[in-house]
């Protein structure tokens, strides 16, 4: 039996890895195919994030810099729609720049998404009044000194070209410290930890933060010692985000997928290392 | 159908399933599309890359302030009185005028630019360094900066925690019994749902009538505010001001809401007096920093206002519940010779009387002088300076010897004239609401500070700290028995269902994880001193270091995992989006990679 | 002076960018910082080019040598396409330019990316091997939190996400926390190193 079992397992182990992607596709589609609801809980960090951008008042100017490329849209997009669809709601003012040069397209993408949605619809905002895209810059933390000192002078025109001193938006904003709140979506480098370390404590920010799943055990240091008042790491993270604005969308659907990714991972990091102790208790 | 079948909507969905299908199939094998699409994706970053850069740095960045755009050179020449508002719109502008009205200083940068490109050079390679030491050198400042401030000062400042427990013990009170422990939590907000109910419990307030006052609170409230949005109007048309002070007010309402029935409690407390006298204002207590010492101050100045009885009455209440020396409360009543007294400042301060504040006071120049500063820091809230406000405020600096104050007041004037007359069209409307928010609530916190300033003269800080420690203590030992001598009740009337045993397991939770948090750091920093050999204790202390690494790897690379899976799910999500489009991409693909294999066969 | 000059400036940028942090209330400081950091942004964008002259000729000899001729073309292709389109009808929403960019760099990139998900599949079957107790304690740690982090893991435990968050906020922290100082405290190091021409292998040769 146990020989059996032995050379099934080694069998097992020099399987081609191509059956493996296959297993791993699967485990990915099918819950994606027939949807199943599973419940969670928000994880406290992304409560308090949510609850920074609650305790706004009315008419508070976010910055948000969203610093990520179409390698992290699925985790970030769907935290990205929830969060201008969130603000706009709240009657809050966005004022969004990008570090990363991927970013802006998907920004418009979310803030159009945003602008659809019924109850944003009805509040009739207008683009440089109540929103501005100020597009992208290169130079990583010279940036975010430069917006830090005068973001006029960093951005001189926003995505579009508009000369940012005719904004009417900008004119209350004219650098980092007149934001009552920053969120940074960050995809990895310039992002979370340059904002965190050059900008936040140095301008006093209100900041939170988005970041990607494997980020997240990074700024952890940062929440915990106060710089970030709210994360929400990865896919997971946004999902939280979402149930909590009451925004279902694709990373709440993603969750189920997620789930079986993970079991089918473990499942072979346990099958290993049971194939890998038997067959080297048989060589011993 | 058919005409979606040939729409670019179509030709984008089968395109974005071919590309992810094209790059899957790497996953089979490498083969002639995977490379195709893989350098396709290069060519198309780098396209990408290439247009963004000039439309988005190079030309606003660098070339628009070397040759700056027409508007902008009509506006400089406005400023400097060269160009009349009439021919403002039309005056023609040469390349020279837009060449001399460049920043010169980024010809400079320019050049730098162009050095950078020497790279390339064989023999002039050399030349490239400048700009590279320029932008590693400005680097390298940045990094020691950020470093030091971001990462290492606040790090070993959150690893050194007491180890008291407080931050549980005192989370345990407020969600137990509602009460608001104010700042001690610092970002973390602590729940504050129906601790009035607890205050007023714990004053010993008949709930319903303390309701029904505070609803007529309310709504006198939203008479005085309309009056101040009355008074403060300006003589332009086509601005609807209530509508900007309801909106301010609106995000504020629900604090308005609950301070108001604090507050008519608090009256109620003193005798059930009538509202209609009382002084109101919108009370913007911000719920992080949530002084309710200054809540109650604020309704103590009420009720000292009218009511002689009231005021012996809480006096006794900031004896009893603030446990504040019968002394200390009694002074916090009562001013020295001189100095007026809360009441007159508040009484001097409501809108709309006719009485002015104490400009002479130094308390009130140096508060004056602050709000003044932060005015002319931001010249967007100088939207309309013709009104009788500013005249009047005008008059009140130059009694309280503003000087330089009123000079740059006057300088933030002209600049804001001079923005050109398309740009204060396009800014007016979100400029007036600005304002009124901003001025209006600047006044508003003036008055606040004042309160606070006075409370803070009378009443130690320490003294305060003390209660708190004092109530926590006796929480700690007996949370029922604390919740029943103080009469604080949840909204269900009962009193803190927490134990005393719950409670101290949190608090030695508390304490054990920040023992950790420290042993782990400091293990985890001696682990990386190779200094000295890792035998000893050194050996053991880096074993633990190297304990806690592996658990955070780990904790790493489970978010890895997470994080991977979901770029996956994200491209499923996509081609699932196309169910057909993708089934059309996945069989074209198929027969294409057989194809190659039959030809390379 | 081929050295000297470029050890200079980096000398006086670096001590500017500390100095400029402390101080305040000078009022030509403000407009200095903004010129040095402008002219940073200005300069980093000229590397770009560097990186465009590097792809475009590396992949012209290749076509000249006959390696690959078809893939490279493509690529050529497709960078002149995205820059023709993007100067001829700009990039705004709704142009060409954002046509392809969300229809070929999108779904492009996002696939390449996710591809990591499949190998960590493979991996994790064929490498993770706990064969030491430090890596018995990765991966045990690993397969809690990934387990917290699945809505299936708060079914089979309630407590699940609960021991995840504490492995996150207790020794996943300590842990960063440590690797933090250290490379802070050798960023400060480094970047003093640089500034004072200690460092200078971004210099090159000669």
């Amino acid at each position: 039996m146990k020989a059996l079992l032995l050379r099934a397992l080694s069998r097992f182990l020099a399987l081609d890895r191509r059956w493996i992607f296959l297993l791993m596709a699967l485990c990915i589609v099918t819950p994606l195919i027939l949807p199943i609801g599973l419940p969670f809980t928000p994880d406290p960090a992304v409560r308090n994030l949510h609850r920074a951008i609650e305790d706004l008042p009315e008419g508070s100017v976010v910055l948000v810099s969203c610093d990520y490329d179409p390698g992290s849209k699925p985790e970030l997009q769907p935290f990205t729609e929830a969060l201008f669809r969130h603000l706009f709601r709240r009657k809050l003012k966005v004022v969004v720049s990008c570090l990363w040069a991927g970013a802006p397209p998907l920004v418009n993408q979310a803030i159009a998404q945003a602008l659809e949605a019924e109850e944003v619809k009805v509040l009739g905002l207008k683009d440089k009044v109540d929103y501005v895209n100020l597009g992208y810059k290169d130079g990583r933390q010279l940036v975010m000194l430069g917006m830090g000192e005068n973001i006029h002078s960093t951005f001189p025109k926003s995505n579009d070209g508009t000369p940012v001193s005719q904004i009417p938006l900008m004119q209350r904003m004219r650098k980092l410290g007149d934001s009552q709140l920053f969120v940074n979506v960050s995809g990895g480098s310039p992002g979370t930890k340059e904002w965190v370390e050059t900008a936040q404590g140095r301008f006093g920010l209100r900041m939170v933060a988005a970041c990607t799943a494997v980020m997240a055990p990074d700024n952890i240091p940062y929440y915990e010692a106060g710089q970030l008042l709210g994360l929400a790491g990865g896919m997971k993270g946004s999902a939280d985000y979402e149930q909590l604005v009451g925004l279902p969308g694709s990373a709440t659907r993603g969750m189920a997928a997620q789930s079986f990714g993970h079991l089918l991972i473990i499942a072979f990091i346990a099958l290993g290392n049971v194939a890998f102790f038997m067959t080297r208790g048989r060589k011993r | 159908m058919l005409d979606w079948l040939f729409s670019v909507e179509a030709l984008g969905a089968f395109l974005t399933c071919f590309a992810t299908l094209m790059i899957f199939s790497f996953l089979y094998r490498d083969n002639p599309f995977y490379k195709f699409a893989e350098h396709v994706f290069v060519g198309v970053s780098t396209g990408y890359g290439i247009v963004l850069m000039w439309f988005q740095i190079l030309r606003p960045n660098l070339l628009d302030r070397l040759v700056p755009p027409v508007d902008a050179v009509r506006q400089q020449l406005f400023r400097a009185g060269e160009l009349s508002p009439d021919a403002y719109a039309s005056a023609p502008v040469s390349l020279a005028q837009r060449l001399a009205h460049g920043q010169f200083v980024y010809y400079v940068f320019l050049a730098l630019g162009v050095l950078m490109l020497f790279k390339i050079s064989r023999k002039y390679h050399w030349l490239s360094r400048w700009p590279l030491a320029y932008v590693i050198g400005a680097f390298a400042g940045i990094q020691i900066i950020q470093a030091a401030q971001g990462a290492l000062v606040p790090q070993l400042e959150a690893t050194m925690k007491d180890f008291s427990g407080r931050e549980t013990l005192v989370t345990w009170m407020a969600d137990s019994c509602r009460v608001l422990p104010a700042a001690e939590l610092g970002t973390r907000r602590v729940e504050q749902q129906d601790w009035l109910a607890g205050w007023m419990s714990a004053l010993g307030v008949d709930s319903t009538r303390a309701a029904a006052a505070g609803k007529a609170w309310q709504a006198e409230q939203e008479r005085r505010l309309n009056e101040v949005a009355g008074l403060a109007s300006l003589e332009t048309p086509g601005v609807d001001l209530q509508a900007a002070f309801k909106r301010m007010r609106q995000g504020q309402a629900q604090l308005v809401g609950r301070d108001g029935d604090f507050e008519a409690l608090l009256c109620a407390a003193a005798g059930g007096r009538s509202l209609d006298s009382l002084v109101l204002q919108a009370n913007p207590l911000s719920v992080e920093v949530a002084p309710w010492q200054s809540t109650l101050a604020l309704a103590a100045t009420h009720v000292w206002l009218e009511s002689p009885a009231g005021r012996e009455a809480l006096g006794e209440r900031f004896a009893t519940v603030l446990k504040l020396p019968a002394t200390v409360a009694a002074e916090a009543l009562a001013f020295p010779e001189g100095e007026p007294s809360l009441a007159q400042i508040y009484k001097a301060e409501a809108f709309p009387a006719a009485a002015q504040p104490d400009w002479s006071l130094p308390s009130t120049r140096r508060l004056a002088d602050s709000l003044l500063s932060d005015v002319n820091a931001r010249p967007a809230r100088l939207a309309d300076w013709k009104s009788s406000q500013l005249a009047d405020l005008v008059q009140r600096l130059q009694a309280a010897g503003s000087g330089d104050l009123l000079r740059g007041l006057e300088a933030r004037m002209k600049a804001f004239d001079a923005l050109g007359e398309p740009a204060r069209g396009q800014a007016r409307e979100s400029f007036l609401s600005f304002w009124h928010q901003g001025v209006t609530r600047e006044l508003r916190d003036l008055r606040q500070t004042w309160l606070l300033h006075t409370i803070a003269l009378h009443t130690s800080p320490d003294l305060l700290s003390a209660f708190s420690r004092e109530e926590l203590s006796a929480f700690r030992a007996d949370p029922a028995g604390w919740a029943e001598a103080h009469g604080v009740r949840d909204a269900s009337g009962q009193t803190a269902p927490v134990s005393a045993a719950r409670v101290r397991t949190g608090m030695a939770v508390e304490i054990i994880s920040n023992l950790l948090v420290l042993v782990g750091v400091c293990a985890g920093i001696f682990y990386f001193f190779f200094s000295k050999k890792h035998t000893g204790a050194l050996g053991v202390l880096s074993k633990v270091g190297i304990a806690f690494l592996m658990m955070s790897f780990g904790a790493s690379f489970g978010y890895t995992v997470m994080g991977r899976i979901s770029l996956a799910i994200g491209r499923f999500q996509d081609l699932l989006a196309w169910p057909w489009m993708a089934g059309t991409a996945l069989v074209v693909l198929m027969v294409a990679l057989y194809l190659e294999s039959r030809r390379q066969a | 002076m081929k050295k000297e000059i470029p050890l200079l400036i980096a000398f006086l940028l670096g001590t500017w960018m500390i100095l400029e942090n402390f101080l305040t209330g000078i009022p030509w400081v403000g407009p200095m910082k903004e010129v040095i950091t402008n002219g940073g942004i200005v300069i980093m964008a000229f590397t770009y080019v560097l990186g465009i002259y590097s792809i475009v000729s590396v992949n012209v000899a290749r076509i000249r040598r006959g390696q690959d001729v078809v893939p490279k073309v493509a690529l050529l292709a497709a960078l002149a396409l995205m820059v023709a389109l993007g100067f001829w009808r700009g990039h705004e929403e709704g142009t060409p330019f954002n046509w392809l960019y969300l229809n070929l760099y999108v779904p492009l990139q996002a696939t390449m990316f996710s591809l990591l998900a499949f190998y960590i599949a493979s991996a994790a079957f064929r490498a993770f091997r706990a064969r030491s107790l430090e890596a018995t304690l990765l991966l045990v740690c690993a397969i809690l939190v990934m387990v917290g982090r699945i809505p299936v893991g708060e079914k089979i435990w309630a407590s699940f996400p609960q021991v995840s968050d504490w492995i996150m906020n207790i020794p996943n922290l300590a842990g960063k926390r440590a690797i933090m100082i250290g490379a802070a405290l050798g960023a400060i190091s480094t970047g003093l190193r640089v500034i004072l021409g200690l460092e200078r292998s971004y210099l090159g040769g000669e």
